[in-house]
């Protein structure tokens, strides 16, 4: 019951291999080797299973088939058919978050996506791309956005304002919500599995049952945020296509 | 005897499969109706959107300080700005707030008509 017994410990960095780039602390650290991992289990899996492109698909090429057409769906009806071409960018989202929160709960992993810097960055690229996307579709139309319709002269620039921020909050309660939940979840884990080991033989098996049934809702949380995270990138995207809110 | 009884039986069999092939079609519709997360009952839908108005709110909040904060560094004019954008950021994730509920409700509105 020493220092590692804390709950905070599992998110801890830790470099691995020490690189220093022009004073810039690059080294690759356990965040950086489970990305790879999650990587490398979305390709291995995705080329796998599609290897024998049977016309009746097997239980892996299902699974494949399965996420391909749930995302294909997502795009269709919250962005419509100019979202075709965005497809690859975020079945690619979906299926990282999916696999770096999945690979997550195993236990002694680590998960990327319980720190604020990892989902930001992806909230970010979708921020960034997404204004970009209206900015090269609308021109300055594109600030049209910003002001809402059939509003009194008088109080248009305060709206304007509110709506700028509101638009600003996007990156952020984008990456709150995933680092969060990922964060609760795995602490709680931790706190309950502490219980287990400091009540012993006799009293330990209530938190043992608990921790039993968080591990179900944490593997249920781990699809719903990355389907969160991935919806709202279809509405963000379809804002900025269609220009409506 | 024994002729007269197998026909019965295979006739309530085949009606029994009619009424079970039925039932897998309603089924089938029900499931194909909405496309949302497959394995998530609405009382989960309706916590996921709470949790969503909640981030919404406190990190309007968070933003509308951090940029009142910067502003105020920038053009020194603190607190002025600190004050004002907080306000604003706390009507932004309100408004935030308000628009998530309402796709929610027209999500919700769509699936069960």
């Amino acid at each position: 019951m020493a220092a590692n017994s804390s709950p905070l410990e599992q998110f801890e960095i830790k470099r691995l291999v020490p690189v220093e780039i022009g004073g810039i602390d690059a080294s690759f650290t356990n965040s950086a080797l489970w990305m790879v991992l999650t990587f490398l289990v979305v390709t291995l899996l995705m080329t796998m299973a599609m290897r024998q492109r049977a016309l009746i698909p097997g239980r892996l090429q299902s699974v494949a088939e399965l996420s391909y057409e749930f995302i294909a769906g997502m795009i269709r009806e919250n962005v419509g058919d100019e979202g075709k071409k965005y497809f690859p960018f975020i079945f690619t989202l979906f299926m990282f978050i999916l696999a770096a929160n999945l690979l997550g709960m195993v236990p002694y992993s680590f998960t990327p996506t319980s720190h604020i810097i990892v989902t930001f960055a992806m909230a970010f690229v979708v921020f960034i791309g997404v204004t970009a996307i209206g900015f090269a579709r609308h021109g300055l139309h594109f600030f049209g956005f910003f002001v809402p319709a059939g509003v009194p002269k008088l109080l248009l620039p305060l709206l304007v304002v509110i709506e700028v921020i509101s638009y600003l909050i996007r990156p952020v309660s984008l990456s709150v919500r995933l680092f969060a939940n990922m964060l609760a979840g795995h602490t709680m884990l931790k706190v309950f599995a502490g219980f287990v080991i400091a009540l012993g033989v006799l009293g330990g098996w209530a938190p043992l049952a608990f921790v039993v049934a968080l591990t179900g809702l944490e593997i249920l949380i781990a699809f719903l945020q990355a389907y969160v995270f991935t919806i709202l990138t279809c509405l963000y995207l379809n804002d900025a296509i269609h220009l409506h809110h | 005897m024994g002729g007269d009884r197998f026909p019965m039986k295979h006739r309530d069999e085949t009606d029994g499969d009619r009424k079970r092939l039925d039932e897998l079609d309603d089924r089938l519709r029900e499931a194909r109706k909405g496309s949302g997360p497959p394995a998530t009952t609405s009382t989960q839908r309706e916590l996921g959107v709470a949790y969503r108005v909640m981030v919404e709110m406190i990190a309007g909040v968070g933003v509308g300080g951090f940029l009142g904060w910067w502003l105020d560094t920038w053009l020194g004019t603190a607190p002025l700005l600190l004050v004002a954008l907080i306000l604003l950021g706390f009507a932004a994730g309100a408004m935030n707030a308000y628009r998530a509920i309402r796709q929610y409700t027209a999500a919700a509105n769509r699936d069960g008509s």
